[in-house]
């Protein structure tokens, strides 16, 4: 016998594995002695026996009626609980599975309407931003038209545009130029109106004109502007104007 | 050594066929009803434990590994756990402590003791008192070894001794029994 094996049956390690008290490391190193050593195997048996007999030595003889009750009451239960548990396990698996894609499908949906409100507040953001410039813009018209030194100039057109109505409006201190452009004659596709200023006799090109309807529309406003001419020009506009092609004028000399 | 009934029993069980229900009864059933007895001191708790355990050995019948321990010693180890089991239990409830192993109160094992285990009792009172207060203490009320050395005041050391030295002994008491029913 080996000094490992004999210093093993020495020690109560087997009597406690057989009483199983021992910890799960214990019992692995009782398992492993039993199986690998036939001494050790043989005292096991051996010490198991003599539970047994021992045991069986105070046995009590059990009353008669008892047998039935015992016998149908255990037949009665069934054999195995781990089916039962390992179906409540799934069922409860599955429950939360449903569960976890209910909210992941919830989450989503919830993301998406999230996203939508998002672009919908940027959207409106914009609209704020666009509005208040535009206020803006229409309260600094609304200064100008109401300022005392913004003189208003109403446009004719000649024989070639008669039905041209339109209403500059000039403020030099401020140095700003609107005109308000009511109806303007038809013209051919190629050819636009152009908007231009009288500059030490020379024609600075402005805009092309076109109906604002009922806004202003700012023009670019030139120092010592003598005039403002509108001429009809090649589409795109010119860079110097045609005067044989003139329909309207103000002068603001005279004024 | 496995008797045949043993292996049969077992085969039985591992085929969850419900004829090894009876076949542990008429084999066992007084043994443990013995162990239980031992373990609570109360006859009527004793019948619950054997039934509890019952129900515990069918429904856990796959965990049995017969590699790891003899059919007896598996039982033995549900039975005792569920005495000890409902002895703390109403111990809890009744708030007050179960005296501890007083063989005056079981004149009920001397008396109805199973007819066919009188030959092994006889055997077993021949193990000296000192080891069988030990092995009682550790197999019969679930005492740690700490707990049986504080519980009986003696050293740690030799509870395990006692023990190891009282189921030496055992063998040698059991070893004339079976030698002798050898013989016949």
């Amino acid at each position: 016998m080996s000094d490992r094996v004999s210093q093993f049956l020495e020690s109560d390690l087997l009597e406690r594995y057989l009483m199983g008290t021992t910890s799960p490391i214990e019992s692995q190193e009782a398992e492993h002695y039993i199986a690998k050593y036939p001494e050790v195997k043989q005292t096991y048996i051996e010490l198991q026996e003599n539970l047994e007999n021992y045991a069986t030595s105070y046995a009590v003889k059990v009353p008669e009626e008892l047998r039935a009750t015992i016998v149908n009451v255990a037949r009665n239960k069934p054999k195995r609980a781990l089916p039962i548990l390992a179906i409540t396990a799934c069922m409860i698996a599955a429950f939360f599975g449903l569960v976890a894609i209910m909210i992941y499908k919830q989450n989503q949906e919830l993301l998406d309407d999230r996203r939508f409100t998002s672009n919908l507040l940027e959207n409106l953001n914009d609209d704020i931003v666009s509005n208040r410039e535009m206020l803006q813009s229409v309260e600094e018209q609304f200064m100008i038209l109401n300022n005392t030194s913004t003189q208003k100039y109403i446009l004719q057109g000649n024989v070639r545009a008669q039905r041209l109505e339109a209403v500059a409006y000039v403020n030099e201190l401020e140095q700003r130029s609107y005109i308000h452009v009511n109806t303007l004659p038809e013209l051919p596709d190629e050819q636009v109106y152009q908007m231009w200023a009288s500059v030490d006799g020379t024609l600075v090109p402005l805009d092309i004109l076109k109906v604002t309807k009922d806004n202003l529309v700012e023009i670019p406003y030139e120092e010592r502007m003598a005039s403002i001419n509108i001429t009809i020009e090649p589409k795109g506009g010119s860079k110097e104007a045609t005067q044989a092609n003139e329909v309207a004028t103000i002068s603001f000399e005279n004024n | 050594m496995k008797t045949f009934v043993e292996k049969h029993i077992v085969e039985l069980l591992k085929a969850g066929d419900e004829r090894a229900i009876g076949l542990l009864y008429d084999n066992y059933a007084d043994a443990l009803y013995g162990v239980a007895i031992k373990v609570t001191h109360d006859e009527e708790l004793a019948q619950d434990v054997l039934q509890e355990s019952f129900v515990k050995i069918w429904k856990n019948a796959h965990k049995y590994d017969a590699d790891k321990a003899r059919l007896f010693t598996w039982l033995f180890r549900v039975v005792q756990n569920t005495a000890i089991d409902k002895v703390r239990s109403r111990k809890r409830k009744m708030n007050k402590e179960v005296q501890t192993n007083d063989s005056n109160v079981y004149h009920l094992q001397s008396t109805s003791l199973a007819i066919e285990h009188m030959d092994i009792q006889e055997h077993a009172n021949g193990l000296e008192d000192k080891y069988r207060v030990v092995i009682d203490a550790l197999f019969f009320q679930g005492m740690t070894q700490q707990e049986a050395s504080e519980e009986l005041n003696i050293p740690l050391g030799t509870v395990k001794s006692r023990l190891k030295i009282g189921l030496r002994e055992l063998r040698k008491l059991f070893g004339v029994l079976f030698f002798m029913i050898s013989m016949l």
